[in-house]
């Protein structure tokens, strides 16, 4: 068998309980997970608030270092302090899109950033690269010089998957991507996930809390509670014959009046 | 299949533009650049030497021969020492203030960025700094260094180090935890590049204000070390200098004094009003308004009372909504919210209303009892009858008898609704007692009946527990406990359950249910989502960009939609069960309601459009009892 893409084994985190006079009890975020991602597939984490899943996201992509548990990149353990290389190839994307583009620089700037310092291209090799961006997420390139206050949640989301996109990675951790925008803004970002993984045989990591998202997305999902992963199977098994209480449980809590009355 | 999106919302005024529109900082502006100008130009006017002694014309009047504002006790030029003297003051205070402002940012940055012991170790330095009277501090600086204007400009910079390094500090810890400083990382940026690409920029508003804000006092604390006769030293004029030689002479030639102190006195205003102004810009918080205090209720424009309604409402409505139209004007931009919204509700009835944001179903609820904010909300037109009583134009003691008592409310989030210093128990009673003659016992024996009823374990205990110590879904439960305490005829829920896990939600949802059925509450229910509309309402209209654009019973709209917009948006939602049907996304974005397309609103986005749809407005046809679409293609099939 193949390695896995990214792999993580045993990861722990907890938060707080460091206090200088008091000895505060630590939050135990992410107890014991262990997931693998096969190229150019995605693999869906679903959960409620307080899960750890977004915690699970972030020592993924190195934003958080865990407790203890290892993290393989084709089989070769990263470091602590993630490489340049690694960054190359795994990205993230953020949940609240305005956020995570800083207010004071241009789209161009912000696109630019990954291709300066992660690929090193030169002025002109960045100025193409930033305009084939844009295309590839449907945004048009006079955008580039405006600043992000001037773009809607959808817009801002796709700036903020152009940005993950810049350095060709290999992997996309995706956090929350639609949560905050309206439906029919969420459908075209959907879409246009689709469309990109087709393209680039992109693998993604795909956070989410909607499990209606979740499996028409992804192709093998994992359920989250109390910082553990308590069910993980492939998406026809896990939604058509849920095993653990908690994934019944959490099936049966969808208002899906829907499901039989739609035709469309 | 492209959804290139195209429209970006207008841009705001510029900032000049807004600073230009505050008359008291353009004031200060005048002042300090009339000032400075005189300063800065002082070699190239035709003043005499300002330490040439003239002692026949000693202590001259002001307006004297060859000397306009006098002369001093030297029988020096006045006007001559002002001008040269405040070019000092000026050049000492702002290098003085651009000096801690470098070196205080600095601290302040490099402190907040790395945290731990760094941070331990330069503010507590700064706190040093900070624990003794700045003015002992800076005379024992200039004591060890000796008196000159150098040393005072030196004490003057190290005493106010710690105003910028504080605020800058506090500014940089919130600004290192945002999402765009871990997207840099992401993308291979430094810690250097960080600091000076993501997190400088964002921290010069505050380092702009705080120097606006200790300008003036920097320059009034140099004058003070030089009144002192530890700054400027003879001949040398500056002002604080010359405010001292003037103060001995008060009594015989009062102008050596004043003409000083009222310089003194313009630069500080003008400086001071200048910082206002620039903070009053720069500072988010002030920048949307926040100092606005919106009114108690909804202003109503006059004419829209007398507006009668076209067709008459329905005889068993509790609630009867016509041709309502609020709008709000900002910046001389008018946003029509809510546009022509009509609809009954009869009781025990739940009504949903489905829409995206900015579809104008919240400040549809938010009107019913006027609680839009004003400024910049105004209901424009309409009329909305409860129990056949007009509610618009309603005097506002009236108004809130019905508020909370027999129109209640819930709202998206109840941690921002709920006050955080009060026990949730409390804020029932208060619910309670403001509708209802009873004891505060009374009251609150109801309302642990309440906190019972909607599934609060040990409420009698949860009663005295802060929203703080509660979970989201036992927050909303309260909130629910409270829209239940005056047993209401209306309840409107304003997505009571998009904050909340699903499996709270569907917990939420059941209880909301079952109280409508045992007291025959009418619901009004706001939401995005169908699958909640099918599980829980019997009627459902939907909105986009302020008008309804499809109504009709639950099961008939599902079944069968009838405006195209009602019938993509339920494409485009994911079906758990159904992964493999495909997604539909409607390509670009809504109108913004200020700037909204004659005819249908929806044009743009529609696959079934034809030129007449662009034409006139798009009346509300009606399809038969109940159901009707705002699309003039609504009979084809």
């Amino acid at each position: 068998m193949t390695h896995a893409l990214l792999e993580a084994a045993d990861l722990h985190k907890s938060f707080g309980g460091d206090g200088w006079f008091t000895k505060r009890q630590p939050v135990h975020a992410v107890r014991g997970v262990s997931i693998a991602v096969r190229p150019s597939e995605t693999l869906g984490i679903v959960g409620e608030s307080g899960s750890g899943k977004s915690t699970l996201a972030r020592m993924l992509v190195g934003l958080e270092t865990p407790d203890s548990g290892t993290i393989r990149m084709e089989g070769h353990a990263v470091a602590k302090r993630r490489s340049l290389d690694f960054h190359r190839q795994v990205q993230f994307v953020f949940q609240d899109a305005s956020s995570a583009l800083n207010p004071r620089k241009t789209i161009r700037r912000i696109l630019e950033d990954p291709l300066n310092h992660l690929l090193g291209l030169t002025r002109s090799r960045r100025r193409e690269r930033v305009e084939e961006l844009m295309a590839l997420v449907h945004l048009r390139p006079e955008f580039l010089d405006r600043y992000p206050h001037e773009f809607s949640g959808g817009q801002a989301q796709r700036i903020g998957i152009a940005r993950a996109l810049a350095a060709k990675p290999r992997l996309i951790v995706l956090d929350e991507p639609v949560s905050a925008l309206d439906v029919s803004i969420q459908a075209q970002i959907l879409l246009l996930l689709k469309k990109l993984q087709q393209e680039f045989g992109l693998a993604y990591v795909f956070i989410s809390h909607d499990l209606a998202v979740v499996e028409t997305l992804c192709d093998r999902v994992a359920v989250m509670r109390n910082g553990e992963i308590v069910e993980q199977a492939p998406r026809t098994t896990l939604f058509s014959q849920p095993r653990h209480p908690y994934t019944k449980t959490l099936l049966a809590s969808v208002p899906g009046g829907l499901a039989d009355t739609a035709t469309a | 299949m492209t959804a290139t999106t195209t429209t970006l919302p207008a841009a705001r005024p510029g900032t000049w533009a807004r600073f230009g529109r505050n008359q008291l900082a353009v004031a200060g502006g005048l002042i300090l650049a009339a000032v400075a100008l005189l300063a800065i130009a002082a070699p190239l006017l035709p003043l005499p030497d300002p330490n040439a002694t003239d002692l026949p014309n000693r202590l001259a009047p002001v307006f004297s021969a060859g000397h306009l504002l006098g002369a001093d006790h030297l029988g020096r030029d006045m006007l001559s020492r002002i001008v040269w003297g405040t070019r000092v003051s000026l050049a000492v205070g702002l290098i003085a203030a651009v000096t801690a402002a470098v070196i205080g940012s600095t601290i302040g940055i490099v402190a907040g960025f790395c945290g731990r012991w760094v941070d331990g170790v330069l503010m507590r330095a700064i706190d040093m700094l900070m624990a003794f009277p700045y003015l002992l501090l800076a005379l024992a600086i200039v004591a060890a260094l000796g008196p000159g204007l150098l040393n005072a400009l030196f004490a003057i910079s190290i005493v106010n180090i710690p105003f910028f390094a504080r605020a800058v500090r506090g500014v940089t810890v919130g600004l290192k935890r945002r999402d765009y400083v871990a997207a840099a990382r992401l993308s291979g940026q430094g810690n250097l590049t960080i600091l000076t690409g993501e997190i400088l920029p964002n921290l010069l508003p505050v380092i702009v204000i705080t120097f606006s804000t200790t300008l003036g006092w920097m320059i009034l604390e140099t004058a003070g070390l030089s009144f002192l006769g530890l700054g400027a030293q003879p001949p040398q004029a500056d002002l604080g200098s010359m405010l001292g030689e003037g103060r001995s002479l008060l009594l015989v030639a009062p102008h050596i004094a004043l003409i000083p102190g009222l310089v003194i006195l313009l630069v500080v205003i003008g400086i001071n009003l200048v910082g206002d102004g620039i903070r009053d810009l720069v500072d988010p918080r002030l920048a949307s308004g926040g100092l606005v205090r919106p009114g108690p209720a909804t202003a109503v424009a006059c004419d829209a009372i007398r507006q009668q309604a076209g067709n008459p409402a329905a005889p068993d409505a509790i609630l009867s909504v016509r041709n309502l139209r609020t709008h709000f004007l900002l910046n001389e931009e008018r946003y029509k919210a809510v546009d022509d919204v009509s609809f009954d509700l009869r009781p025990g009835e739940c009504l949903g209303i489905v829409g995206e944001s900015g579809s104008g179903k919240s400040v549809t609820a938010l009107s019913l009892l006027g609680l839009v904010p004003t400024p910049p909300g105004v209901i424009v037109g309409g009329s909305i009858r409860y129990r056949g009583q007009e509610l618009l134009g309603l005097p506002l003691p009236k108004l809130q008898e019905l508020r909370g008592n027999r129109i209640a409310f819930i709202f998206q989030d109840p941690l921002g609704t709920l006050n955080p210093l009060m026990t949730v128990g409390e804020q029932i009673v208060e619910t309670i007692t403001r509708h209802q003659g009873v004891t505060h016992a009374e009251a609150l024996t109801h309302a642990i009946g309440l906190m019972d009823r909607v599934r609060i374990p040990n409420a009698r205990d949860r009663a005295s527990a802060y929203p703080h110590e509660l979970s989201g879904g036992q927050r909303q439960r309260i909130g629910i406990a409270m829209a239940l305490a005056n047993d209401p005829d209306i309840i409107i829920a304003d997505e009571p359950t998009t904050a909340l896990d699903v499996t709270i939600q569907a917990e939420v949802l059941k209880l909301l249910q079952d109280l409508r059925r045992e007291r025959d509450t009418a619901l009004l229910f706001i939401t995005h989502d169908f699958g909640v509309v099918s599980e829980l309402c019997d009627r459902v209209m939907v909105m986009y960009a302020g008008r309804i654009v499809e109504t009709g019973t639950t099961a008939e709209v599902l079944r069968d939609p009838r405006h195209p917009y009602t019938r993509r948006l339920m494409a485009c939602v994911p079906v758990l069960g159904q992964p493999e049907r495909a997604l539909d996304a409607i390509p670009g974005l809504p109108p913004a309601v200020n700037h909204l397309p004659p005819g249908c609103h929806f044009a743009d986005r529609c696959d079934r459009v034809i030129d007449r749809c662009r034409i006139g407005s798009i009346p509300l046809e009606d399809l038969g009892p109940g159901r009707s679409s705002r699309c003039i293609r609504a009979f084809e099939p």
